[in-house]
């Protein structure tokens, strides 16, 4: 098969799990960036764990879960009926409806830029995607998944294998070795992002913002150097980010789709890397101190690192991280180095300045402590890592803050609408007291 | 114009700015700009085709990756590209125990068999 019909292939099978475990209510093509981003995240998640139980990472395994999810999904929406949603066609203008038509098409020469690229991160060809290939010929062995003082084992043994597991599936798709297929594979993730939070946060922000918002995304230039880059950064981001809207949206709504939508993105988040433990827990803790204590339960998705966590001990696979907290000098040059990428209007334009000044507009400062949690979790990464401090953040300090944001991201058109609906509702007020 | 004809021709402008070929810009570069092949790209100067015909002999066998002389950079090279090309086989440490040494001098990948 070629690279394109390969990867495309695979990610049609995501799809169709994807929309399995959303429901018949939402078969439409509008909820395609939620159902791609379920599926790679479901399955991909159940072929890892598969691989953890001694199977290989094959197609032939990923077919059988991905049936196994398709089959789960519709059984579980047969016995549990939803109601349809109501559709809601919003009216938008020209310039609006103009906008979104640059989106579109940005994230079409996106996709189309991920097929074009061989990964420029040599950490992607020479780590993320042999590990990935290792899964698919040899399984989780330990003698290339743990020191072994016989076997070449592969760098940075801690970190979960989500990311290698649905690689090594396009590229078994695609019948050959091409390195392609990892920005091939990011591209989709990224536009099935930028089309999850336009369709979850459809219903709840008028066009005009969503739009703008959703354009300081995906002209952000840094975005797509990472997709090209292949960096497992951005598809933790992604879910991360997704499990933030999800987790927004039942704040408002109350749905537990979208509370059990949050948990499964959290639950995938933590088999991409190893900081998303640690990330994933300062952000339920965030949110249950900030917004609701039920968000505790978001923590049982922490149960999901316990397959790796488990295989880790039993091999004795050793942790890069260390608890010295005396390092303390490194943490400036870390928060230096990291606020510059964050704040550089050329990686990511406006997107964190704009958050931080919107929670203030909109007198909510407190949600700026999600993408705050996420900040703090990287300078500690820094401070208690073991390696030469400027070394570290040259190799790394681009990429570790996407988290951070896409949380901005994703929180930007819901602080605008908040901002715009305190003004409305101030005008009214106005003219209630006798305005002319 | 109506929202549908805006979309449509705001849609049609990128594209076709992002599709003009003598252009250098930020959309021709998302476009991936000359495009790359299926190959990494490497840090150092390796010859892929000679990876890719390697690992046909290499198969599933033991194998050690070797670099005479080469920099920490050429050897971590040779190692990772040994890890992605050879996937079907198992790198040792020990050059005792392998089947096949892969040999890189200058860029160039010989492989050889052992025993």
């Amino acid at each position: 098969m070629s690279l394109v019909a390969g990867v495309l292939v695979v990610n049609a099978a995501l799809l169709a799990a994807g929309y399995a475990l959303l429901g018949p209510v939402r078969w439409r093509p509008s909820w395609a960036g939620v159902a791609l981003l379920v599926g790679a995240g479901s399955v991909g998640t159940l072929v890892f764990f598969a691989t953890i139980l001694g199977l290989h990472a094959s197609l032939l395994v990923a077919a059988a879960l991905t049936a196994a999810v398709v089959v789960g999904g519709l059984l579980f929406w047969r016995r549990n009926p939803a109601e349809a949603a109501p559709s809601q066609g919003r009216p938008m203008s020209p310039l609006t409806a103009a906008a979104f038509g640059v989106i579109a098409a940005v994230c079409v020469v996106g996709v189309v830029g991920g097929f074009r690229s061989a990964p420029w991160l040599d950490d992607v060809w020479g780590i993320w995607l042999p590990k990935g290939l290792a899964l698919w010929h040899h399984g989780l062995d330990e003698r290339l998944f743990a020191p072994s003082g016989e076997y070449v084992t592969f760098g940075v043994p801690d970190y979960p294998l989500w990311w290698s597991v649905v690689t090594s599936l396009d590229v078994q798709a695609v019948g050959g070795l091409d390195v392609r297929v990892v920005c091939a594979q990011l591209a989709l993730l990224t536009v099935a992002f930028v089309g999850a939070v336009a369709r979850l946060l459809w219903d709840c922000v008028r066009p005009p913002v969503l739009a703008g918002s959703l354009l300081l995304l995906v002209l952000s230039p840094e975005l797509w150097r990472h997709v090209q880059g292949g960096v497992a950064d951005l598809p933790l981001a992604i879910y991360l980010g997704l499990a933030l809207l999800a987790g927004a949206r039942w704040l408002q709504t109350r749905e537990p789709f979208l509370f059990a939508l949050a948990a499964l993105a959290l639950a995938v988040a933590l088999q991409i890397k190893t900081e998303a433990l640690v990330e994933v827990a300062a952000l339920v803790a965030v949110g249950a101190l900030v917004f609701t204590r039920r968000f505790l339960w978001l923590a049982l998705a922490l149960m999901a690192a316990v397959p790796w966590l488990a295989w880790r001990w039993l091999h004795d696979v050793p942790s890069r991280a260390e608890l010295d907290l005396t390092r303390v000098e490194r943490v400036p040059d870390a928060a230096r180095a990291v606020a510059e990428h964050l704040f550089d209007p050329t990686e990511w334009l406006v997107l964190v300045p704009l958050v931080i000044v919107l929670a203030v507009l909109a007198r909510q400062p407190k949600v700026l402590l999600v993408p705050g949690a996420l900040l703090a979790v990287v300078l500690v990464a820094y401070w208690i890592d073991r390696d030469e401090i400027g070394y570290v953040l040259a190799t790394s300090a681009y990429r570790v803050i996407d988290p951070v944001v896409l949380s901005a991201a994703v929180l930007i058109p819901l602080l605008a609408e908040s901002l715009l609906q305190q003004r409305e509702s101030l005008r009214e007020d106005g003219a209630l007291v006798g305005e002319p | 114009m109506s929202s549908r004809a805006a979309f449509a021709a705001a849609a049609a402008a990128v594209l076709a700015v992002a599709a003009v070929p003598w252009s250098d810009g930020p959309l021709r570069r998302l476009a991936g700009g000359d495009g790359d092949g299926p190959d990494p790209t490497f840090d150092v100067e390796l010859d892929a085709d000679a990876l890719r015909a390697a690992a046909a002999l290499v198969g599933d066998s033991e194998y050690l990756t070797e670099w005479p002389g080469g920099s920490p950079l050429q050897q971590g090279n040779l190692k990772a590209a040994g890890q992605l090309y050879f996937a079907r086989g198992l790198p040792v440490l020990d050059r005792r125990r392998a089947e096949w040494i892969v040999l890189a001098r200058d860029g160039r990948v010989v492989v050889m068999r052992r025993r």
